[in-house]
């Protein structure tokens, strides 16, 4: 690079200090920030630390998978799971939910179509906080459970939430779960086999058909003992174990980094080869040499961080006084779980079900539902599950009704007019290209649900905003819990819309 | 014998008529070019014929079928009548390839070598078959119209309607697909043709057809429709367009 | 022959008629008859079980209407009420004010308007009787609508249907002027308020609550506030049509920068009651703002200058800087503000006031500018003289409303440079716009208010 003597007028020269510059000043601004903060804290005696992740919080969390947590880790760990429970259930069922409203609106029934017209007209006018207290107030008008020890019951409904019966994991729970995965590949291995076969013969081969039979066949042989063929996975699990006990720590150390450096290589090789295919051969741009910077910086940060003792002052940062991140990443924990959780030798059915009951709570003359047996959902899981669902399906049912409304008229047409049936031309022609259209803006609703889920808070969910906020107001430990928040909800958002647009990528369609 | 008859046929769009009742046959084999000025109802002439509109009132048979609400006549008469459209719809998100198989396989319920065989062979018919494997999107208006009329063509149908297959097109394109439909006249199929282009009219049609308002104006043999016009409205058209 | 045929009209319209049109809507075939069958069972025991849950007495909507004062201004003391007042009449002024500018005039046809009263009439007449006799409240039954009171609400439903109807057919080609409809409408909404009875909660001498509560009339400090603004709105209305029809088009950049300035002087001046002091105003305020305009005056005057065209961009530098080091010093505010403006106006006069004409537009447009920033400031800078018992003079709807305006008036500009941050060809910049763009929008907005609230929280102890 060679600058003009009059440096102060060369354009690349400007452009790159008045990034630099501007670079500074936002460095300046958020170093101010965050000092201001940490000042102030250290001033309340209550200097910025993540020990409070390893201690006991001392806090009862109303539902989740431990409801006294043994470590603020844990509590977290507790309201991200209650999080996602609420998120992966609520995506799925509004998806459904606002097909169906979507489908109802574009219905050449009068009833149905004004019905379904009217509920999305009114449900997305109002707001999610006052639907998930209005969905509140629905279950608290229900009576308490008043009588104790009535036996197992199939349904009730109280004040106290919603009990049904529930499937109880028993030991081969988790090789039935493996197994019952399976049977999805299986099932739509043999449809696409029927489809072939009907596309090369010209004959009706019934692929819905023979493919619901090959699930039903194979969950039922899965369930009799069937499953004991997944242990495979877990034998090779203990050999994998096996051989990680044989390596040296550092030696699992260098192969993450190695293949760390190993993907930033490969990254940064497409990127000179993605600007050397153009006719401007070799040059990269000032945008590639700050990617490859970038990733470098990553890398190195990776490699420091990993070695605890040349890095001592980096992992210090990262992790604090108190490391909990395991320098191993847990992976032979993980390969013996899986070992443990696979194994061919265990036996028994893998579900047991098992019915809701009354009990008393405690001493008092209050009752409440028995947290042993059956499956409760609680007022808050309830309110908010509700609210976030009904709210997000009317927002997917405008994108699923304008994704079919905007594949052209023409298409459905020509459709036609080749004597396509009606069922036949909305699958091959018209959802195919509507599923394309519909994809993004679905994305965006599923974002919004999982964000919206933190709307729980208001109806006492312990989702992860409620636990941590209890966590800071007792540990005052307000900016790592905020970064534990933003990192989590990055993650979830990341993960959500890398999804999409893999699957947008996969089906775009091929244009001039 | 004729192959396409309608009787007084009537259609409204809501208070505005589009067709005032147009009765005319078309024998077998028969070219027909109706011409006409834009909004004059042949377009929605031609679609009632594959009932892509209903008409409300008269009587249209295709091939001795009448068409009426009765689903099962309609798709009997859609898979003999082959249909090009202006804006050629295609399916964008399937290959040239299976855009002209899909219907061959699915109503006519061939297999799926065979309806790739007689693809590759309308493919040659009309001029593109190096093009078999891209998508709709990679062609040229050109290109993608005689894709239309081999799709339309893979169902063997005993007629095909053309509505405007040349004005979506730039100039030199047009050229490449009148010479596909002029091949494809002199083969003896037959043809019901919505077109301005008025040479294709003169050298192929063997009737031409004049709408105006929703009315049928004059009916003639080519020679007899440019030359000597029996309307004054004809007339009015011709020195329009020519 | 032809005109026959073009007065023909289509078979449907001819033969239209219920049971026609039933079938095709809704019994169009089998599973079509099922689905109608289904889903109004549906969609009747859903309304049934809301209106149900609406109008139980467990839903205490006393506390609604006992407290409406407090969901409107919050705890805002009601001797200084008539500020309240003004601000919601000066908004509704500008309300009729713009409204009666921009309308469009529109004609509705009489039959197409009674068409959809008919409708919601309908609608209110299938509410009615669909809606539940008695609800369950822990296990007992309270009689909440009874039957009396339908009858009287069909009868009435029924009587306005039949009244619609005759309108319907005695007008059936007249048009009418869609803003009177709305007139109309508004009208017998102010005309409500005179006779409607609201639940109130009310105490007997011994501060006892009487049971049930009373229905009352809304208090003549609502009605006739109201009553009087509504007046204000068609006064504005007719001042707004009659200046347009006047053809004053500069009128509505008039009124577009009064709607942006209303939300700035009901904040300083109106709701907070500032003690200004008239001798501020007078020693201070206008000698500044005189000299401000003046200043501004020669600059747009000597700018386009022959002479002092080269050294324009100098002097912009300079004003910048001398503004920047104004900023710094213990000066007072008002003149820092009042340096950053000049220093725009110096900026940008070249290019707007080139003619005679725009030099003298524009001057105008900054001295009234000046002014009014002037005021506004001593206003917003001022000791507020309403007390307000531990919150803040704003709240309930007012802070709503005030959230709502000042939030987009911010967000708006602030998301303009974020997107063209985003699509700089600078990599630093855009991907730290980016980054902040995906960072914010990826967390949920209560994570973001409890952030701003516990970093506000650590600054102040």
């Amino acid at each position: 690079m060679k600058f003009n003597k009059a440096f102060w007028r060369d354009v690349r020269f400007l452009k790159w200090a008045g990034q630099i510059a501007f670079l500074l000043f936002i460095f300046n601004l958020i170093s101010n920030f965050v000092s201001q903060a940490i000042e102030n804290l250290n001033a309340t005696n209550l200097p910025f630390s993540w020990r409070f992740l390893g201690t006991t919080p001392g806090v009862l969390i109303s539902e989740g998978f431990v409801t006294y947590p043994e470590s603020g880790l844990q509590a977290l760990q507790v309201g991200m799971a209650n999080m996602l429970r609420i998120a992966i259930s609520g995506i799925f069922v509004a998806t459904i939910l606002g097909t169906v409203i979507g489908v109802a609106r574009l219905s050449k029934n009068w009833v149905v179509q004004r019905s379904s017209s009217g509920l999305v007209e009114t449900v997305r006018n109002i707001p999610l906080l006052v639907q998930i207290f209005f969905w509140q107030a629905v279950i608290l008008s229900f009576p308490r459970p008043e009588e104790i020890d009535r036996g197992e019951m199939i349904f009730d409904i109280s004040a106290k939430g919603i009990a049904f019966p529930w499937l109880d994991a028993q030991e081969t729970s988790w090789l039935f779960g493996v197994w019952f995965i399976l049977s999805f590949i299986a099932a739509r291995r043999i449809f696409k086999w029927r489809v072939s076969v009907m596309e090369s013969e010209g004959r009706e081969a019934y692929p819905g058909i023979a493919s619901f039979i090959t699930f039903i066949a194979w969950n039922v042989g899965g369930w009799f003992g069937g499953y004991k063929a997944v242990g495979v996975i877990g034998f090779v699990a203990s050999l994998l174990s096996d051989g990680f006990e044989l390596l040296p720590r550092i030696g699992i150390q260098s192969l993450i980094i190695f293949i760390g450096f190993y993907y930033s290589y490969k990254y940064i090789s497409k990127e000179i080869k993605r600007t050397r295919s153009a006719e401007n051969r070799g040059i990269l741009t000032d945008d590639d040499i700050f990617k490859i910077i970038m990733a470098g910086l990553l890398v190195l940060i990776l490699a420091i961080g990993l070695f605890l003792p040349f890095g001592i002052t980096i992992s210090d940062f990262l992790v604090g006084d108190e490391p909990f991140f395991k320098a191993d990443w847990g992976i032979p924990q993980f390969l013996d779980g899986v070992q443990n959780r696979l194994n061919w030798e265990l036996t028994g059915e893998p579900f047991t079900l098992s019915y809701p009951e009354i009990i008393q709570a405690g001493q008092s003359k209050f009752s409440r539902y028995s947290p042993d047996v059956g499956k409760v959902m609680s007022v808050g899981y309830f309110a908010t599950w509700m609210g976030v669902i009904i709210y997000t399906s009317v927002f997917i049912s405008e994108v699923v009704r304008s994704g079919i409304m905007a594949v052209a008229k023409g298409q459905s047409e020509a459709g036609l007019s080749l004597g396509l049936k009606r069922s036949t031309l909305l699958r091959l022609i018209v959802l195919p290209q509507a599923l394309r259209i519909m994809l993004p803006p679905m994305g965006n609703q599923y974002l919004n649900l999982a964000k919206n889920t933190s709307l729980g808070i208001a109806v006492a969910f312990p989702e992860i905003v409620a636990v941590g906020q209890t966590i800071y107001n007792q540990e005052g430990q307000t900016v790592a819990v905020f970064l534990i928040w933003m990192a989590f909800y990055s993650t979830v958002s990341l993960v959500l819309s890398s999804i999409i647009n893999y699957y947008n990528r996969k089906m775009k369609m091929v244009e001039r | 014998m004729s192959i396409i008859k309608s009787v007084d046929v009537k259609k409204w769009y809501g208070d505005f008529q589009a067709l005032k009742g147009i009765s005319m046959d078309v024998a077998e084999g028969e070219v027909l070019v109706i011409a006409g000025p834009s909004g004059s109802g042949k377009s929605t002439f031609i679609r009632c014929i594959n009932r892509l509109e209903q008409h409300q009132d008269g009587q249209i048979f295709v091939d001795g079928i009448e068409l009426t609400n009765d689903l099962k006549n309609i798709e009997a008469i859609r898979s003999e009548v082959g249909m090009v459209f202006q804006s050629f719809n295609l399916f964008p998100h399937l290959t040239v390839l299976q855009n002209i198989t899909l219907a061959p396989i699915w109503v006519r319920k061939k297999s799926k070598t065979e309806a790739e065989e007689k693809a590759m062979e309308l493919l040659e018919r009309v001029g593109i078959p190096e093009q078999a494997d891209k998508f709709p999107g990679q062609l040229s208006g050109g290109q993608q119209q005689r894709v239309a009329i081999a799709r339309a063509l893979a169902m063997e149908p005993k007629i095909m309607l053309f509505d405007e297959p040349t004005s979506a097109l730039d100039p030199e394109m047009i050229k490449e697909v009148l010479d596909v439909m002029k091949e494809l006249a002199k083969s003896g199929m037959t043809m019901i043709v919505v077109t301005h282009e008025m040479g294709f009219a003169k050298e192929v049609a063997d009737r031409v057809m004049l709408f105006d308002d929703g009315q049928l104006v004059e009916e003639n043999t080519p020679e007899e429709f440019f030359n000597n016009p029996k309307s004054d409205r004809t007339k009015l058209f011709l020195s329009q367009i020519l | 022959m032809q005109d026959n045929k073009t007065l023909e009209s289509p078979p449907e319209v001819q033969f239209a008629g219920v049971s026609r049109w039933l079938k095709e809507n809704l019994f169009s075939s089998l599973s079509s008859s099922i689905l109608t069958v289904l889903s109004i069972a549906a969609v009747v025991s859903v309304f049934r079980a809301i209106i149900g849950f609406f109008i139980s007495p467990e839903r205490e909507w006393t506390a609604v209407t006992y407290n409406l004062q407090l969901y409107m201004v919050q705890a805002y003391p009601e001797s200084d009420f008539i500020r309240v007042w003004i601000t919601v009449g000066l908004l509704i002024f500008l309300l009729g004010l713009s409204w009666g500018f921009n309308s469009l005039k529109e004609k509705v046809i009489i039959k197409e308007w009674c068409d959809g009263l008919l409708k919601g009439i309908s609608s209110f007449l299938f509410i009615v009787l669909i809606a539940p006799t008695s609800v369950d409240v822990e296990g007992t039954t309270v009689e909440v609508f009874s039957n009396n009171t339908r009858y009287i609400c069909l009868a009435v439903g029924v009587g306005l249907i039949l009244t619609v109807y005759l309108l319907r057919k005695t007008y059936p080609k007249n048009e009418i002027v869609r803003d009177r409809i709305s007139f109309l409408y508004l009208s017998l909404l102010v005309g409500s308020i005179w006779i409607i009875k609201v639940p109130t909660v009310t105490f007997t001498s011994s501060n006892e609550r009487v049971d049930p509560d009373p229905f009352l009339p809304l208090a003549n400090t609502t009605t006739i506030p109201w009553t009087i603004i509504f007046g204000f709105m068609i006064f504005a209305y007719l001042i707004g049509s009659f200046l347009k029809a006047k053809g004053k088009n500069s009128m509505s950049r008039l009124i577009l920068s009064s709607w942006v300035l209303a939300p700035l002087v009901i904040v300083s001046w109106i709701y907070r009651k500032p003690d200004f002091g008239m001798s501020n105003i007078l020693t201070l305020d206008i000698p500044i703002a005189v000299t401000f305009s003046i200043l501004g005056i020669l600059a747009i005057r000597t700018l386009n200058s022959e002479k002092i065209v080269p050294y324009q961009r100098y002097i912009t530098y300079g004003m910048l800087v001398l503004s920047i080091v104004i900023f710094f010093l213990p000066v007072l505010r008002q003149l820092k503000i009042l340096f950053f403006i000049t220093w725009l106006l110096v900026s940008v006069a070249p290019t707007i006031a080139n003619s005679k004409e725009s030099a003298k537009n524009l001057s105008i447009v900054w001295s009234v500018t000046v002014f009014i920033l002037v005021l506004l400031m001593r206003g917003a800078s001022s000791e507020s003289l309403i007390v307000v018992p531990g919150s803040s003079i704003y709240g309930g709807f007012t802070l709503t409303w005030l959230i709502a305006f000042f939030g987009i008036a911010i967000s708006f500009p602030f998301g303009v440079i974020l997107a063209l941050g985003r699509t700089s060809k600078l990599p630093v910049i855009r991907i730290i716009c980016t980054a902040v763009i995906e960072l914010v929008r990826s967390v949920p907005f209560i994570t973001w208010l409890f952030f701003w609230k516990r970093y506000a929280h650590t600054l102040s102890t």
